[in-house]
């Protein structure tokens, strides 16, 4: 017995658990498209390591492992941003004014809300970055002085809720065109909308990966400047 | 270009700094290292005052440096697809967290939720909006779910 709990308290245990997990989830989804790998495979461990009487700071030390690739996977995004840019020159410049349109949108409503919610001011700063992919919104909340993992709960939403109701939204607004389908989704629900789309249509998905990554960088330039107006 | 001028050039490339990898993996290799090299080196700029984070500015750097040609897309393609394809998997240790924070996220759980969803929508909106009117003309694709 002693030994299953020093087992299920080792870092590789933890690796081990959420690379199985994610694996089952994607197999899930490939049977049932609508069921989402995050939450699948997060949920499913929360409950696993409940059971398992495995402590968060216990299984955290294996799980800083995929959070430090977090890093390398944002400078990656420079592969499919310059890829998708080849593929749509001509429709670069439209694209990255109506993704600056949108981020901007993004940021204030987001700040703006939470204020009319009597939010404190270390909230609201955390809901600025939301809307783009993890590991950037994660960098601008610590410029911003925001709580990243306030940031990061953000950013979940936005990616579950943007990638399941977004292009139904959108089709009820009558926004049917492949590129402002996939610059809304882009723009507002970064990789898990990306990833929604991707499966859907390969124009949709590719709009969308360079317009998340736009959206990413735009939205790191915005915060630094309202870090450097805010404090 | 014929046959063998094509395979002259193969050979002539492989012979200099074989980055195309002979060696079977090397290109993923090859791509890990540079991609973290600019991690690395965008970490330093903000490190010295850069005003941007770090991965941002490694993100920018990479990304010319693959538009100006210095850094060749097949070196890094292999690495990068495949951190970026499974960029969902990363997320699974943070999603784990949350419950930890249960408190402070119940704290201010209806300005939150309130906020993520009104931007959500704003952004859809405003985005595909914007998009519907300006990139039609600029773009070539064709309309999707013609009723």
């Amino acid at each position: 017995m002693l030994i299953l709990v020093h087992l299920f308290n080792s870092p590789e245990f933890a690796v081990i658990i959420t690379l199985m997990l994610y694996w089952a989830s994607l197999h899930i989804q490939d049977r049932y498209p609508w069921a989402n790998p995050l939450v699948c495979a997060s949920i499913t461990l929360v409950i696993l390591l409940y059971v398992l009487h495995i402590p968060y700071s216990h299984y955290r030390t294996g799980g800083d492992l995929f959070k430090y690739l977090l890093g390398p996977a944002t400078v990656a995004l420079g592969v499919p941003m310059y890829k998708q840019a080849q593929k749509l020159k001509g429709s670069l410049k439209p694209l990255f004014l109506v993704v600056l349109a949108g981020s901007i949108v993004g940021m204030a409503t987001a700040g703006l809300v939470a204020w009319l919610f009597g939010a404190p001011r270390e909230v609201i700063l955390s809901a600025i970055p939301k809307s783009v992919t993890m590991p950037i919104a994660l960098e601008a909340s610590k410029e911003l002085h925001g709580d990243p993992r306030i940031t990061a709960a953000l950013v979940l939403i936005s990616g579950l809720l943007g990638s399941i109701v977004g292009p139904e939204v959108l089709r009820l607004a009558s926004i049917l065109h492949e590129h402002a389908v996939g610059s809304a989704i882009g723009t507002s629900s970064h990789a898990l909308g990306t990833a929604t789309l991707i499966r859907r249509s390969e124009v949709q998905g590719s709009v969308s990966s360079l317009a998340m990554a736009m959206a990413g960088v735009i939205t790191a330039i915005l915060c630094s400047v309202l870090t450097w107006w805010v404090h | 270009m014929s046959a063998q001028s094509k395979k002259h050039a193969a050979v002539s490339d492989s012979s200099g700094l074989s980055l195309k990898g002979r060696i079977p993996g090397q290109a993923e290799v090859l791509g890990f290292l540079i991609i973290v090299g600019f991690e690395l080196l965008g970490m330093e700029l903000h490190r010295v005052g850069a005003p941007l984070p770090g991965g941002v500015i490694g993100l920018l750097l990479f990304t010319f440096a693959l538009a100006a040609g210095l850094v060749k897309v097949e070196w890094v393609e292999k690495t990068a697809t495949f951190l970026v394809r499974h960029m969902t998997l990363l997320f699974i240790p943070m999603m784990v967290g949350l419950p930890q924070m249960s408190a402070e996220l119940r704290a201010e759980g209806v300005a939150l939720l309130a906020s993520s969803v009104i931007s959500l929508f704003a952004v859809l909106l405003t985005t595909g909006g914007l998009a519907h009117i300006f990139l039609r003309d600029a773009a070539t694709a064709e309309v999707v779910g013609k009723k």
